[in-house]
């Protein structure tokens, strides 16, 4: 008896949000491969140069927001079912948020790829971030803005849950992986209200053509506003699974439940007011919010340093009961042969290489040399690239037999890919990031232009390139794995007899922390008002002059 | 609330950490000269009349003094003007003051390997002061996707020495 | 050397089976010292990165925005 037979109809739609979140997935990476290959010149006969900005676009979308989004969503319905110990409360209305996002990424994905058929007269190159006054077709917006929406729909279907669950239960302390849901979307309400103002108050009128000119600053700014936030947005996720998963899957306890609704909180406090540190090279934005965004996102390095603390401590609560021993080598003992605990094991690791390229990007001013260099994607592929893709992926093998009642079908391939997943992002991403620091830029299909040499520091140009053409072919491979070992699983899975879903309780309990922790009402007041602080000035200097103005005109893509 | 001492120890390090970086940067920023547009208050121009304004119509470089030199730059759909269809010539040495805006979309101002580095927003005028300390040629990359033609959008900057920096095609004031 | 995911028996304080050396090991007795050890190698590491990337990749490499 696992999550399954407790709880089918909280399974069913589990399943429904990870399956559209590997569909995602498998199209953007095979996306991301073309990308490799086209960048470095060893391969340019996928696409042309141009439409080379169609498959970054897609990229970008299908895996930064659809595969992250549905997967969250799924994950979280699974922890907030299991933590609440109640079903759905009404199975329409759980659809009815699946089918929007669905339908909105439908929508989304249609405009996109149309820009890869010749004569479609759709087109949405406007890569993840798309800055007007870049077009794209209005189904690239109207999509966007339901996925968001449905997305919004979903936080509300677990806050039904858990107010029910408080009712039962008024003076119990939230249950971990609920309070982490909460937190998550708490914040998620709160930033992802910048983007849906972008989209449907600016960019779907303009883009259907009600207005003509638009102010390309004050939709980037409520981009940024949104921009940085969503980067936890993909985070806590594997932070939940760090916190309430890793440990049992090291044969431990998780070190500290007071300190880990601490660092949610942080979260939720300081994700959003820091937005403006991608804006650091831009025109318009005083230097006051800038130094302001320095640093607070310097302090957000503190509950991710907490968390390595908690997280670390907690695996070596696990290897040490496992017998392990000593400073160092007491990792040797933890389980390399179990690919769930393998995979966010490995995560860990280069999320703790992601962060360090993360402090160099958030501070001011070394970030001129680096910034909107391919440096920022060799970051990003290790914090959202891995410590977050990889993480979804390897709870995936311990998820889906409580969600299937399956046998994991193909343990031994499901064992080499997050160790293939690290190979090749090793290769990529180092590679990256010393091609950053040469100057050559992100985002562009031929970085070899004519006139210009690069001063590499370290290796050379050519290496580089074959590092980042090897490591996205091993990072597809590893792909391959991975949708190989779930859809065997899903199709042809043995019927699990004996499914492991238990979790330990921690070793600091919630009892030993102050109930103030839980009040949601002080931490959203405390976030809006931080918030305010960041944004009200700046905005309204961007929008007195007319929401609109200075305007520019619409230059379609 | 349970917190063991070790992970105290480790709290105190990382707000140690934390503190130094901050130190790290406003030290660079202060004392050795390492900034970041947006010092200046630019103004903001409407980018559908930008070609006609009175600076930017006539992009280019214009004298303010003996060490001091302005550049007007226009970016837009794929070329830098100057840069693109011919160097941008600038004396070595020198302090030279960019303004910089677009008349389409956004783009991107990178000098690669180096600190100089802005966003050209429709709208508003990116404006950064520097010195070129070598005579030598410096690559310009715009660095923000602007469209189908985004990977060609590149120019040119020559660094001469002082003494042989030709005023004869300076913009008049 | 995989063990099975999800056939292992379901024992409330670890995955596996009671192995040789395997203990239960309290909050009390629990001294994290590997990660302290692990942690504070990861500190040092931040700040020689960091110090070397500011001072040498980008302080030497002008020309910087100086205003």
């Amino acid at each position: 008896m696992t999550f399954v037979n407790h709880y089918p109809k909280a399974a069913r739609l589990v399943k429904a949000n990870f399956i559209v979140a590997f569909v995602a997935l498998a199209i953007g990476g095979f996306f991301g491969l073309i990308q490799a290959l086209h960048r470095t010149d060893v391969f340019r006969g996928f696409v042309s140069s141009v439409e080379y900005y169609d498959v970054l676009t897609g990229h970008g979308v299908l895996l930064a927001l659809v595969f992250t989004t549905f997967f969250i969503t799924g994950l979280y319905q699974w922890g907030v079912t299991r933590t609440m110990e109640r079903e759905p409360e009404n199975t329409t209305f759980s659809w009815s948020w699946f089918v929007m996002m669905v339908v909105g990424t439908v929508m989304t994905a249609t405009a996109i790829l149309a820009g890869l058929v010749p004569g479609s007269g759709m087109s949405a190159a406007v890569l993840y971030t798309f800055y007007p006054p870049l077009q794209g077709h209005p189904l690239f917006y109207i999509g966007l803005a339901l996925l968001v929406v449905g997305s919004w729909m979903a936080g509300g279907d677990w806050f039904w849950s858990y107010r029910k669950w408080r009712a039962n239960n008024p003076d119990a302390r939230i249950p971990l992986q609920t309070y982490m849901v909460i937190f998550t979307w708490l914040m998620w309400y709160i930033c992802s209200l910048g983007v849906a103002l972008e989209v449907v108050v600016l960019l779907i009128p303009w883009s259907l053509g009600i207005v003509q000119k638009i102010d390309p600053l004050l939709p980037r700014t409520l981009f940024w506003f949104f921009g940085h936030a969503v980067v936890y947005f993909w985070l806590l996720p594997a932070y939940f699974v760090w916190y309430s998963i890793l440990p049992k899957l090291s044969g431990g306890r998780l070190f500290s439940d007071p300190l880990t609704r601490v660092v949610f909180i942080f979260f939720l406090l300081l994700s959003t007011p820091i937005g403006y540190h991608h804006q650091y090279a831009d025109p318009g934005i005083s230097l006051v919010y800038k130094m302001w965004a320095l640093i607070m996102t310097l302090v957000i390095l503190l509950p991710s340093l907490m968390t390595a603390f908690t997280v670390i401590s907690s695996m070596e609560h696990g290897a040490r009961q496992r017998g392990g021993s000593g400073y160092f080598a007491w990792m040797g003992a933890l389980p390399w042969g179990r690919p769930a605990f393998v995979g966010c094991a490995l995560a860990g690791i280069m999320f703790a290489a992601g962060g360090f390229s993360g402090m160099i990007n958030a501070s001011l001013n070394i970030d001129m040399l680096v910034h909107n260099t391919a440096w920022i994607p060799g970051h990003f592929h290790l914090t959202v690239g891995t410590a977050t893709a990889l993480t979804f992926m390897a709870i995936t093998y311990w998820l889906l037999p409580q969600l299937t009642g399956k046998e994991l079908k193909f343990k031994g391939l499901a064992l080499a890919q997050p160790y293939t997943w690290f190979i090749g992002m090793t290769l990529m991403s180092n590679a990256l990031h010393r091609q950053g620091l040469a100057g050559v830029p992100r985002r562009v299909s031929e970085p070899e232009y004519a006139g210009i040499s690069y001063d590499v520091p370290f290796g050379t140009m050519a290496e580089m390139n074959w590092q980042v053409a090897i490591g996205g072919i091993t990072l597809f491979v590893a792909l391959i794995f991975f949708l190989v070992v779930v859809g065997g699983t899903f199709w042809a899975g043995a019927p699990a007899t004996n499914v492991d879903d238990t979790i330990p309780p921690p070793l600091s309990g919630p009892e030993h922390s102050p109930k103030v922790l839980d009040n949601l009402k002080l931490w959203v007041g405390v976030a809006v008002a931080l918030v305010l602080i960041a944004y009200s000035l700046p905005l309204a200097e961007m929008v007195m002059d007319g929401l609109f103005s200075p305007g520019a005109f619409p230059a379609p893509v | 609330m349970h917190v063991h001492r070790f992970e105290k120890l480790w709290i105190g390090l990382s707000l140690l950490l934390i503190a130094g970086f901050i130190g790290i940067v406003l030290f660079g920023f202060t004392v050795m000269d390492l900034k970041v547009p947006g010092i200046e208050e630019g103004r903001q121009v409407d980018p559908t009349t930008v070609l006609s304004d009175e600076e930017f119509s006539r992009p280019g470089v214009r004298k303010i003094s003996d060490d001091h030199y302005e550049v007007y730059m226009i970016a837009q759909q794929f070329i830098f003007r100057p840069g693109s269809t011919q160097p941008l010539t600038l004396p070595a040495n020198t302090r030279i003051t960019f303004h910089m805006t677009a008349p389409d979309v956004m783009h991107g101002f990178e000098v690669p390997g180096s600190g100089l580095n802005a966003t050209i927003i429709p709208g508003q005028i990116a404006t950064f002061s520097t010195r070129f300390p070598e005579a030598k040629s410096y690559g310009i990359i715009c660095h923000q996707y602007c469209g189908a033609a985004h990977h060609n959008m590149q120019g040119k900057i020559n660094v001469v020495p002082p003494s042989e920096f030709d005023e004869s095609n300076l913009i008049s004031q | 050397m995989s063990t099975p995911e999800s056939a292992a028996p379901g024992k409330a304080s670890g995955p596996e089976a009671p192995s040789e050396g395997s203990k239960e090991i309290s909050l009390d007795e629990f001294e994290p010292y590997g990660t302290l050890a692990v942690t504070g190698s990861y500190f040092v590491l931040l700040l020689v990165l960091y110090a070397l990337l500011y001072f040498v990749e980008f302080a030497t490499h002008a020309p910087h925005i100086i205003d």
